[in-house]
């Protein structure tokens, strides 16, 4: 009886960071899909080992659904996070941004972008989906101290991006910013 | 962040650079959530939360009326045999053309009684800050402790407090005085017999596909939450709804029952079993009765539930509190870990109120036989005994949690 209220309770609070999870991974499409699978093997467990569904829990639900996929459907996967690269390099951002905002995001996300991808796992669960060190050794399924080791690196080699991407080099500023420009094949594009 | 002398935290840089389509504030309150909650809950009763919901809870939560929703969905799975067989072969059954014999026609008695209570719910008044209404529930399962069967019963009172006017909140603090203990002196002694555990096992679920849950004995803790969201209320069908929408429903019978067909039809369609259809009408229309709706909407839902086809009206019946009234039989039956079971609602003809909303065996399984369950008792019971306007709030246990 409590346990359809509590599942209520976690689904209200925690569906859009689910979703704004998996659309990093997948896309919006896609990432509703995996959202809504999520909350449905949730809601089929609340009563076994999951009394009470944490968001950390639900990301790696999400996480291993979208891993899944690329195993299973390798196509539509590829598909759906080639979309989802194209939100989190930020090529949409709004025009009405203030020009130095766009550029100083560009740069985050260039630098980001030039990462190993475990290490813009780990910084992107704990920088855009709010995620503590814990919660985020919990979706990646690894201990706490390593983790910790994991962090100081992936930070690191961030820190270095970023001042690679600052470095006036007009070489590189220029096709840095002109990707803040929408491509317009890519905005076309079915989601 | 560029050029500054004291370089910010690399993760609070990252962080500013998130793209606003990851950003959650934007994604609240989609169509797309709120259509999967419903499509969620209404899944197979593998929990112990659909198992518990024999009672549809007219909830400003999609979720718990989807969930009892459910249970009346799965209805007729197991009994292929039509209304009509089932009724003939139903002991109660005796429609007068069938057997004209039979002594006192129940049926037609039920169906009296239910007009008078459609009648008494007309003039009930309608106006207060606070609906109120509070249940006491009781659930029987079957537990299993070295290789030993005994019956445990877990009973709880529930407070809901919905408030109806702008700026006022909906509470709900349910498992209050909430135990769990061996069913009768037999159990008790099996239970001691094995050593007193504080958990035993329990099935839940389908039959063909159950699950162990583990049952804690003793007191429990209550829990409040709260039941409103953004205006609304409770929960008609798929929707939520606001007290506005409720003071809109139709009162007569047939606009209250194309009413509900409509909703059922947005999230059925209009294919499947007529007493499914009849089945999700009937739940509705009893949940209606308990939610603050004028006096005609409650009278015209009991004058649908005497017309639906398959629903079964019986005279004379008693609640789980000893109170007398008329039993509003659901179509079909549902499978439990128990056995075959029965739903029904139980209705006081004299005051037009909801009595009790139960569940009962009426084909027991072998592991509640062995647990000295028998035909005719009520496994699952919500029964009413309180409801009613107040102008102030209910109080909350300090022990509640959230």
């Amino acid at each position: 009886m409590t346990s359809a209220e509590r599942f209520h309770h976690v689904y209200e609070e925690c569906y859009p960071r689910v979703l704004a999870y998996a659309i990093s991974l997948v896309g919006r499409q896609v990432g509703e899909d995996i959202t809504s699978e999520t909350f449905t093997i949730a809601w089929r467990r609340i009563h076994d080992d999951v009394p009470h569904p944490s968001l950390p829990w639900l990301l790696g639900v999400a996480r291993n659904l979208a891993r899944e996929m690329r195993r299973r459907d390798a196509l539509r996967y590829l598909v759906a996070a080639e979309e989802a690269q194209r939100i989190v390099g930020g090529a949409r951002d709004e025009a009405g941004d203030v020009a130095a905002v766009i550029a100083d995001r560009h740069i985050a996300l260039q630098a980001l972008a030039s990462l190993p991808e475990s290490d813009r796992e780990l910084l992107t669960l704990i920088a855009w989906h709010g995620l503590s060190t814990k919660e985020a050794a919990q979706v990646l399924k690894c201990t706490g101290a390593a983790l910790a080791v994991r962090l100081y690196r992936a930070r690191r080699r961030l820190e270095k991006a970023l001042e690679t991407a600052q470095e006036p080099d007009p070489s590189e500023a220029a096709p840095a910013r002109a990707a803040g420009t929408p491509r317009p094949h890519r905005e076309g594009a079915p989601a | 962040m560029k050029n500054s002398q004291k370089r910010p935290d690399v993760l609070r840089v990252l962080a500013d650079a998130r793209p606003d389509e990851l950003d959650p504030a934007r994604l609240t309150d989609l169509a797309r959530q709120r259509q999967d909650l419903g499509r969620i809950v209404s899944e197979p009763a593998n929990t112990r939360a659909a198992r518990r919901s024999p009672r549809v809870r007219p909830l400003g939560a999609v979720a718990l009326v989807a969930v009892a929703a459910s249970v009346v969905v799965s209805v007729g799975t197991f009994d292929r045999q039509g209304p009509a067989e089932r009724s003939a072969a139903s002991p109660q059954a005796s429609v007068g053309a069938q057997s004209p014999s039979a002594a006192p026609d129940l049926r037609l008695d039920g169906r009296i009684q239910l007009l008078s209570a459609a009648r008494k719910a007309e003039a009930s008044p309608a106006a207060g800050t606070y609906w109120q209404t509070t249940t006491l529930g009781q659930y029987v399962d079957v537990a299993e402790v070295s290789g030993r069967l005994f019956a445990v019963r877990s009973s709880s009172t529930e407070a809901w407090s919905v408030g109806v006017r702008p700026g006022t909140k909906s509470l709900m603090v349910s498992d209050l005085d909430s135990r769990t203990e061996p069913r009768t002196a037999a159990d008790k002694a099996t239970w001691q017999a094995v050593g007193s555990p504080r958990t035993v096992r329990i099935e839940v679920g389908q039959p063909a596909n159950t699950h162990a849950l583990a049952l804690k004995m003793g007191a429990g803790r209550p829990t409040v939450m709260r039941t409103d969201v953004g205006g609304k209320i409770y929960a008609v069908g798929p929707d939520n709804v606001s007290y506005k929408d409720l003071q809109a429903l139709p009162t007569t019978s047939d606009g209250l029952r194309r009413h509900l067909e409509g909703l059922y039809a947005r999230g059925n369609g209009t294919e499947g079993a007529a007493s499914d259809r009849s089945a999700w009408v009937l739940r509705q229309a009893g949940n209606l009765v308990t939610m603050p709706v004028k006096p005609g909407v409650r009278a015209a839902a009991y004058r649908l539930m005497a017309d639906l086809p398959g629903v079964r009206v019986v005279g004379h019946v008693t609640d789980p509190l000893g109170r007398e009234g008329v039993g509003v039989e659901f179509p079909g039956a549902y499978r439990t870990p128990l056995g075959t079971t029965r739903q029904r609602l139980v209705i006081d003809p004299s005051t037009g109120d909801m009595l009790s909303d139960e569940l009962l065996l009426t084909e027991p399984s072998a592991r509640a036989q062995g647990a000295g369950l028998k035909a005719g008792t009520v496994v699952n019971y919500q029964a009413t005994s309180r409801m009613g306007w107040s102008e102030r709030q209910i109080t909350v246990p300090k022990n509640a949690q959230n």
